[in-house]
């Protein structure tokens, strides 16, 4: 369990590194094609393209699983805080069962849909360059099912109370 | 069941879950995809889950939120908003309640440029509230400013309530953006006047500060300590404005320009633009995984059909427009009161938005509205998140009810601006009528 969820870890902060990287491209990139633009008056061909397909698509769905890790998704605390923490954890049961169906659903939809935009080659058209699209139909599956094991090592440790566990979800 | 049925049983639904703490981005989603098996099919369930995400996300409009929440995440770890209030310190301090003044309109400098309520409330709170505490200011006043003026920041630009709002309505962005501009400046005007007024009328709710001494050159000299924020929050907003950038332009170039500021001051360390990034991610992904719930809860609304019903209402009951915009204030504002501001606009918009559109209703005016109905559930209790931002820094100090019973002013003086600007709809549409298409 313990090589496991480091595994896990590392694999998260690689994905969240990569988002990182994602959205400074981005920032520079957009910059540019602005500068381009009004400068010398001939932007990068392509930047919308690339900006929605590829680093929008990484900036949102590849930090999930440090997210999830950090439980930092929007929760409504509100009903729930006077209540002990005991039955906070048997009502966190059939939470995290719908959780993860939801989760295994969402991952399951977009395996499919990134199996069937690879098969098809989905391309863009950029002045007749043809910029491939599908790989990054593959963040979603990735990001996802890493998010999935999160939620269900958490559900684990807060089920069995199990401190060590805990303790190395925690661990940075 | 008929479909109608279903669609009602799973905003019912929806809402106990939410309760129960599930993850409202789960919530969301995990309610509309079981909506639309029942409604369809196993395979249209699947089939929404593999096209719906992928196509909102990866959508050039929508980049302007990971682009302004950088450049607020920049410009707060740089340590830049920090000065603003001692600025607005030397300059306000010769008003009745000079340091509240200040603090208010620091905090819409701060908002402005950081974007997020939460953010302001938290960073001009540890600055504002120990200097008014100092001074014998009253303790329910001082909070209660920096948690009410902590809002001003999802009016004025850059505000990412405003672009989801933009996105999930199909409106130009650019105008929404420049709408929240008067809006924003009037409740930030509202809200002086109010601090003004009570401390004439009632002067030992904030005693004198001994601001006698401050000279002119300090003041002047203190402006150049804080010369990047009036030039980013300007600056996107006019080049928004005047057609030159689109807003994920905009963003992009005050992330670029807080980050060049920053390398020259020397602020810009390794840690801050790494802890700005991380900062980024988080409330970017956690804010789209929210969103693509809500995208599910619009498809599964629209097969259950309960657009056409509640539009269909709307022509039945001949009502005036104005009911609607009263009631779907009443309406936010008490679900306000338990939800958060993101999590609450994508729950309602897909309920809401047939009903406007059936009633011809502007809906940048709307979106004005709704962003400031929001605000005002920030701090109404039980739950206004500010308040309890603001108790999180003061400790043992000041107790809830205290803070609460401050914000009561700024919600009784927001109920005059939202008077004010359902009645006089120009107050938003003015700036973006000027705007070419």
């Amino acid at each position: 369990m313990k090589v496991f969820i480091r595994a896990l870890n590392t694999l998260s902060k690689a994905l969240m590194f990569l988002a990182g990287v994602g959205v400074f491209i981005m920032m520079v990139l957009v910059v540019c094609d602005i500068i381009g633009k009004y400068v010398f008056n001939h932007p990068i061909p392509g930047v919308l393209e690339i900006v929605a397909f590829y680093f929008m698509v990484m900036v949102a769905f590849l930090p999930l699983a440090i997210v999830q890790k950090e439980k930092g998704h929007i929760v409504i605390e509100l009903f729930t805080q006077m209540l002990s923490r005991r039955t906070l954890a048997y009502i966190s049961v059939p939470v995290t069962i719908f959780g993860v169906i939801y989760l295994a659903l969402y991952v399951w939809g977009s395996i499919k849909q990134a199996v069937r935009m690879m098969n098809v080659n989905q391309t863009a058209d950029i002045f007749n360059l043809d910029l491939l699209i599908w790989p990054s139909r593959w963040i979603l599956p990735i990001s996802l099912v890493l998010m999935l094991l999160w939620l269900l090592c958490q559900a684990i440790a807060e089920l069995t109370d199990n401190a060590e566990l805990k303790k190395e979800l925690e661990a940075p | 069941m008929t479909p109608l049925a279903i669609g009602f049983t799973g905003i019912g639904a929806l809402l106990v879950l939410m309760a129960l703490r599930v993850p409202v981005g789960i919530a969301l989603g995990g309610v509309s995809i079981i909506g639309i098996w029942v409604l369809r099919s196993s395979k249209a369930m699947v089939g929404s889950l593999s096209i719906l995400p992928y196509d909102f996300v990866a959508h050039w409009s929508l980049s302007a939120v990971p682009m302004f929440l950088l450049m607020g995440a920049i410009v707060f770890h740089t340590g830049m908003t920090g000065k603003l209030f001692n600025v607005a310190r030397l300059w306000l301090s010769f008003l009745p309640g000079g340091l509240a003044v200040a603090t208010n309109l620091a905090s819409a400098g701060f908002a402005a440029a950081s974007g997020s309520s939460m953010a302001t409330a938290a960073a001009m709170g540890r600055l504002a509230i120990p200097e008014m505490l100092k001074y014998n200011y009253e303790k329910g006043l001082a909070t209660a400013v920096v948690a009410a003026s902590g809002t001003l920041g999802s009016l004025i630009p850059p505000s990412i309530l405003m672009v989801l709002y933009g996105i999930f309505t199909e409106q130009p962005i650019g105008k929404l953006l420049i709408a929240g501009i008067l809006p924003g400046l009037l409740t930030a005007f509202v809200y002086t006047l109010l601090i003004v007024g009570r401390c004439m009328i009632n002067p030992s709710l904030a005693p004198k500060y001994d601001g006698d001494d401050i000279t002119w050159e300090e003041r002047f000299s203190s402006l150049l300590t804080i010369w990047p924020i009036p030039i980013l929050v300007v600056g996107v907003i006019a080049s928004i404005y005047m057609g030159i950038a689109t807003p994920t332009e905009a963003g992009a170039i005050g992330a670029s320009l807080a980050l060049v500021i920053g390398l020259f001051q020397g602020r810009l360390t390794w840690t801050v633009l790494k802890d700005s990034i991380k900062e980024t991610l988080h409330s970017t992904a956690s804010i789209f995984f929210v969103a693509v719930g809500a995208i599910l809860l619009t498809r599964f609304l629209l097969l259950a059909g309960v657009p056409r019903y509640l539009a269909g209402l709307m022509g039945d009951w001949a009502l005036d427009p104005l009911w609607l915009v009263i009631g779907s204030s009443l309406m936010f504002i008490v679900l306000g009161m338990f939800l958060d501001a993101i999590g609450l606009m994508l729950l309602a918009l897909p309920i809401l938005l047939p009903m406007y559109e059936e009633l011809g209703l502007n809906l940048i005016w709307m979106g004005v509205l709704v962003i400031k109905y929001l605000e005002i559930g920030m701090i109404t209790p039980p739950v206004g998140l500010n308040a309890y931002v603001v108790k999180g820094v003061v400790g043992d100090t000041v107790s809830l009810p205290t803070i609460f019973k401050g914000l009561l002013w700024f919600m009784a003086a927001e109920v005059l601006i939202v008077g004010l600007l359902i009645a006089f709809p120009e107050i938003s549409l003015y700036l973006p009528s000027l705007m070419e298409d």
